[in-house]
């Protein structure tokens, strides 16, 4: 119900009429509260401020009242009569009478005095204008207090009904006796009435309904304005001793009780009377006069403890304030009817246009896509949204037609679809029924498996989860000497035994990594596997784990393969590359031999020509012994035979160097003498062409320690060289100095001709002189230079030279200070093979060399001894017996030829075929020896073991070869190579006479044809391993058939290599030959 | 003596010897000047340009190994120049190995002669040179 009155749910009209009408009547409201409470707020400031001026009034009126009559009572207690009076009252000089007349006066000259009276101490009435001498008033609280003040004012009380139960006020002053001591108390009774004449007078003075009230210190109204018939009344509750006090004084009569407990409440003003405390300020209280909210102010009086309070009513106070409250109600409300009717039809105005939109939406919720908002649109925003729905709906209903279309569109693909799915799910089923029969197809390959493995040239073996052989194929039987029946749940270790090639270490098979890790593992290098029988294969292995469709191992596969033919073509590719680069050295190093020997020639012939051409000349005759040529052309023949012999020498001294035989011999020897010594030897020459020769030498060069002797030599170069080359008149200078590191260097300064810099590489070359014109006066052989390189280098020295053309040069040597004692270590005797086998003896005193030379013969089947020089060659001679000699010709301690003619004259040893091996070729060094043959270094192994072959030095058997062959060309040219190799051989013509020689006796190796009537080569061979003494014969595939991919598998397993027929001849088809009977094991494919 | 009626024949001939060493030039200039030969000498091949512009020989004895330009690269030269095509080169040479006379042949030498040289027969083969070449004077032997 209360629904239907949500004012979200009012029309949009009634909520814009509300907005209109709040905002027209929310600012009037606030304005008028607002000048209501400020108007409040004046009037309130005002009344107070009236209030206060009539409530202080009042209180100067009441007070000018009490202090008149206070004067009066302090009048009468100063007449003397009365001093004397109280002073004796037995005896007094002035009587009763008297007296009374006295006080009469005071009653008598104010009609609002009752009366007045004089007490003595005990408060004993002495005498009075009534009639009561002798009553005793100390009963009443105000009197025994007045007894002890010089002067009290009582509060109104009622006195005794006797005297008519007036209201009175007793003022009240000390008498005192003559001696100043207190004797009696004088004591006015005045009517209240006249008290209240004055507070009726103040009565709504302070504005309509104001009205004044007097409270005593005990907070009991004592006093109104406008009524004196209901006071005596306390403003609060009195305690009850102030009550009992008061009842028992009787201060307002015999009711006093009954009055004191009535109570009229007024508790603002009965606490502040009883307080005193001076305010000021305006307060708000209610009066039980006017039974009403009063605002007033309080006063205290002067001359007694009274207070009085000024009040005016709140509603006579506030009456025109809220006068204007209510205008501006009306007014309120008036522009709140006026705001409601025109925002009422304003609103109806703008709602409008948006009632035509609801309707139009409306109807298109209705499915009326057709409605429109109707009229002509303005151009504020709802304009704008009319036009906009209206687009809006345009666009609606044209997808709306769009979709429909597309609807009848879709539904006929559906049908479309659903006859496609129709015929595709028949398809599907024909696939599953298809896929049906090819799994049945899968399951019987899955047992084709096995024929498959067993055709793969490479070992595989399965094993399961645990590392036990579950599957093996032959290949995999064959390499590792195990049959699947032997090893199937054998552990794999036990099976696939395999150790790194070179440190013979257990090697862990890929299977367990892959049990362990369950990834795929590559290959392994350098592995051998170790065969049940004990033969090795070099094989690459890796493993796989072998996972169901769920991804979960369910064992391993382990594939490898026999590397033995990889293996072997690596060894002989490195080999050939080795040799390759052997060859080449050898070129370079015969290239540089014969640009030698060719210079060798020219410097040779060239002297030579003079010579024997002057030499001729004088022979003949052609010049008489008194003619003047005939001197010069000996002096000529002289000259060239000298140099000739310079050059010769320096030849050899510079092959000894090459040859490394030079010898040197480091002393502790003194600079300066050597120095001296050559520059002597080289003065004269000098001063031929005016040259001076100085010396500067390091005084700290005298521990030096050299070959004196080749310093000499070097120092001879150098200052022969600067002399030659320095014109006359010309200086040379030589130097020596120490070198921070350990070294010295030797100078040699001229002031020649100088060198180009492009010649000084050239400089320390053979046979490179540079100027020859300039040279032709001193003619050098062209060697001095390179042999002093190689001197200083041979020290452990290095040369050099700095030159300007035209000014001269400094040619220098830095030689080491101590140069160590480089005899070379000389390699002792030793033994190489096996005993029994033909022994050779190896002379060569190069390392290098011999150990070359020690390989080809051992590898080849001999024994060899070795000697390093000349007397342990000899000594080995004269101690055994040798099958033949290979000689080097230049040895550190004697020359070849000596230890030759000493091999010759050993008794064991007299007639033993001495191959020369050497860097000298020419047959002439050995002249006149019987030599079996010269051979060059370095050695190549066929020549040399032909050399051997031919002197008669068989090597040791090696066993019989059995060739198998059915074209006699190719037996004859296998046999002679074989030969050459040291093997003996048997020749079959057949495989079948083949077989019978193998069976007769085991051949060592066999090379076999593979093209043969009646019995191919591959029969052969599974006849052949059939035999138990040739399952592991040696077998190479010797032929001209282009071998399949299948049958070089099938060979792998059977023959040890394959060499293709045609291709190669001699000694480069026995090098092969020897290489592959000798490979321990696998395949090597020549083909 | 016939040798000397021999040299007076060819004693218009004119030779040059090129050779850097003094002694074998020496020895070759006897040889030829005392068989009547005119002979000049140069020691390198600057020289042996200036001798051949000033005193035209008909004939060059070339040392092979000169110290500036080498002896076959002078012939080439010569044999390049019309003017000096003509001039009989024949190298007389220390380099005595297998293939050096083919060598001076390839570079246009008309003769080869390797050191040490033959004083006996030195001017004849030198005669022998210089008829080959259709020479108006050909040695008489």
């Amino acid at each position: 119900m209360s629904r239907r009155f949500r004012f979200r749910d009012w029309p949009l009209r009634a909520k814009l009429a509300v907005l209109l009408v709040l905002s027209a009547v929310l600012p009037l409201t606030i304005a008028a509260v607002v000048n209501i409470i400020e108007a409040r707020d004046r009037m309130l400031d005002q009344a107070g401020a009236v209030l206060a001026a009539r409530a202080e009034e009042l209180v100067w009126r009441l007070d000018t009242f009490n202090r008149e009559y206070q004067l009066d009572v302090r009048k009468l207690a100063r007449l003397p009569e009365v001093v004397d009076f109280l002073a004796s009252p037995a005896a007094g000089r002035s009587s009763e009478a008297e007296l009374t007349a006295i006080l009469q006066v005071q009653p008598a000259a104010d009609p609002n005095i009752r009366g007045a009276a004089l007490l003595d101490m005990a408060g004993v009435v002495r005498a009075t204008t009534d009639s009561f001498v002798g009553a005793n008033l100390s009963y009443r609280s105000f009197i025994r207090e007045a007894l002890r003040r010089p002067e009290f004012t009582s509060s109104i009380y009622v006195n005794a009904a006797r005297v008519g139960g007036v209201p009175s006020i007793a003022y009240m002053a000390r008498v005192e006796g003559p001696d100043g001591k207190p004797i009696g108390l004088a004591a006015l009774w005045v009517r209240a009435s006249s008290l209240w004449a004055i507070m009726k007078n103040a009565n709504g003075k302070a504005g309509p309904g104001s009205f004044a009230v007097l409270f005593d210190n005990n907070g009991i109204r004592i006093g109104h304005s406008y009524s004196d018939d209901i006071v005596f009344h306390p403003a609060g509750q009195l305690d009850q001793a102030l009550i009992d006090a008061l009842t028992a004084d009787q201060a307002f009569g015999p009711d006093t009780r009954l009055l004191l407990t009535d109570v009229r409440s007024f508790p603002e003003q009965f606490e502040r009377a009883r307080a005193r405390v001076p305010d000021e300020t305006l307060f708000r209280g209610f009066a039980p006069v006017n039974q009403g909210w009063n605002y007033g102010v309080g006063r205290p009086l002067e001359t007694v403890s009274w207070t009085v309070f000024y009040m005016v009513p709140e509603a006579a106070l506030l009456a025109p304030i809220e006068a204007t409250t209510g205008e501006s109600a009306l007014i309120a409300f008036a522009c709140m009817v006026a705001a409601l009717a025109v925002g009422s039809l304003y609103a109806g105005v703008l709602v409008r246009p948006i009632r035509a939109l609801t309707g139009a939406t409306m109807k298109i919720a209705a499915g009326d896509l057709r409605a429109r908002v109707a009229g002509r649109l303005a151009k504020d925003e709802l304009g704008r949204l009319g036009a906009n729905f209206n687009t809006m709906a345009e666009r609606i209903e044209a997808q709306d037609a769009a979709l429909r279309a597309a609807r009848d569109e879709l539904e006929l693909r559906v049908q479309e679809r659903t006859a496609e799915l129709v015929l595709a799910n028949a398809k599907l089923e024909a696939e599953v029924a298809e896929r049906a029969r090819a799994e049945t197809e899968a399951r019987r390959s899955e047992q084709n498996l096995a024929t498959t493995l067993n055709s793969i040239g490479d070992g595989v073996i399965a094993t399961d989860t645990t590392g036990h052989v579950v599957r093996m194929n032959p290949v995999a039987e064959q390499l590792t000497g195990w049959s699947l029946a032997d090893a199937a749940g054998r552990p794999l270790v036990e099976v696939f035994h395999i150790v790194n090639e070179e440190t013979r270490q257990i090697v862990e098979s890929p299977a367990e990594r892959v049990l362990r890790e369950g990834v795929v593992v590559g290959l392994a290098n350098h592995t051998v596997l170790l065969s049940r029988n004990g033969s090795e294969c070099p094989i690459a292995d890796s493993g796989a784990p072998i996972r169901t469709p769920d991804g979960a191992m369910a064992g391993v596969v382990l594939v490898f393969r026999d590397q033995t033919e990889e293996r072997t073509n690596e060894r002989l590719r490195i080999r050939s590359v080795t040799l390759e680069a052997e060859s080449l050295r050898a070129r370079e190093a015969s290239r540089l031999k014969s640009e030698f020997l060719a210079n060798m020639s020219h410097e040779l012939r060239t002297p030579l020509n003079a010579i024997i051409g002057f030499t001729q000349l004088i022979h003949d005759g052609d010049v008489a012994p008194d003619a003047p040529q005939y001197k010069e052309f000996l002096g000529d023949i002289l000259a060239s035979a000298r140099h000739l012999l310079q050059l010769i020498n320096d030849v050899l001294d510079l092959s000894r160097v090459e040859a490394g035989k030079l010898r040197l011999n480091p002393e502790p020897v003194n600079l300066s003498d050597l120095v001296g010594e050559v520059v002597s030897i080289l003065r004269t020459t000098a001063a031929d062409k005016s040259i001076r020769v100085e010396t500067a030498l390091d005084k700290k060069l005298d521990d030096v320690v050299l070959d004196g002797a080749r310093f000499k030599q070097v120092l001879y170069n150098y200052i022969s060289n600067a002399i030659k080359f320095t014109p006359e008149g010309g200086r040379v200078a030589i130097r020596t100095q120490a070198q921070p590191d350990d070294t010295f260097r030797l100078e040699v300064e001229d002031t020649g001709i100088g060198i180009a810099a492009e010649d000084v590489d050239r400089l320390f070359i053979e046979f490179q002189q540079l100027d020859v014109s300039a040279a032709k006066r001193q003619p050098g052989t062209g060697l001095g230079l390179a042999l002093t390189k190689r001197l200083v280098e041979a020290q452990g020295g290095s040369v050099g030279v700095t030159s300007a053309p035209g000014r001269g040069s400094t040619f220098f040597a830095v030689f080491p200070r101590r140069m160590e004692r480089t005899a070379p270590a000389v390699a002792p005797p030793g033994f190489y093979g096996s005993r029994g086998a033909p022994l050779i003896l190896v002379i060569e005193d190069e390392d290098r060399d011999r150990a070359s030379l020690v390989r080809i013969l051992t590898e080849s089947g001999y024994a060899v001894e070795t000697a390093a020089t000349g007397a342990q060659a000899l000594a080995r001679c004269n101690e055994s017996k040798f099958d033949a000699i290979t000689l080097d010709l230049i040895l550190p301690d004697s020359s070849g030829v000596d230890v030759l003619r000493g091999i010759r004259a050993s008794e064991k040893n007299r007639d033993v075929p001495v191959i020369v091996v050497t860097v000298v070729t020419e047959r002439g060094a050995v002249a006149g020896f019987a030599v079996h043959d010269i051979l060059p270094k370095p050695v190549d192994s066929p020549i040399l073991l032909d050399s051997l072959q031919r002197a008669g030095v068989a090597r040791e058997a090696t066993g019989t070869v059995l060739i198998v062959d059915d074209d006699a060309r190719s037996l004859k040219l296998m046999a002679a190579t074989l030969d050459q190799l040291g093997y003996r051989t048997v020749s079959a013509s057949t495989a079948r006479l083949a077989l019978e020689a193998a069976a007769e006796a085991a051949p060592a190796a066999v090379i076999l044809d593979l093209i043969m009537p009646e019995m191919d080569g591959f029969e052969f061979l599974d006849h052949f391993r059939q035999m138990p003494q040739c399952r592991h014969t040696p077998v190479i595939v010797w032929t001209i058939k282009d071998i399949t991919a299948e049958e070089r598998t099938r060979l792998a397993v059977s023959a040890r290599g394959i060499v293709q027929k045609g291709r190669r001849a001699g000694a480069a088809l026995a090098a092969e030959l020897g290489e592959l009977l000798e490979a321990h094991g696998g395949f090597v494919d020549h083909g | 003596m016939a040798s000397s009626t021999m040299a007076e024949a060819m004693a218009d001939a004119p030779i040059l010897i090129v050779d850097d060493n003094p002694a074998n030039m020496k020895l070759a200039a006897f040889v030829l000047k005392s068989k009547g030969y005119t002979v000049r000498t140069a020691s390198n091949a600057k020289e042996a340009l200036v001798e051949i512009a000033s005193f035209p020989p008909r004939l060059v004895l070339m040392d092979i190994q000169l110290p500036d330009i080498d002896g076959l690269e002078l012939t080439r030269r010569l044999k390049a120049e019309p003017a000096t095509r003509g001039i009989i080169v024949v190298a007389v040479t220390a380099y005595a190995m297998a293939g050096d006379e083919e060598k001076a042949r390839r570079a246009g030498c008309d003769g080869y002669i390797s050191k040490p040289i033959d004083t006996r027969t030195l001017a004849a083969t030198v005669g022998l040179y210089l008829s080959a070449a259709g020479e108006a004077h050909p040695p008489r032997s």
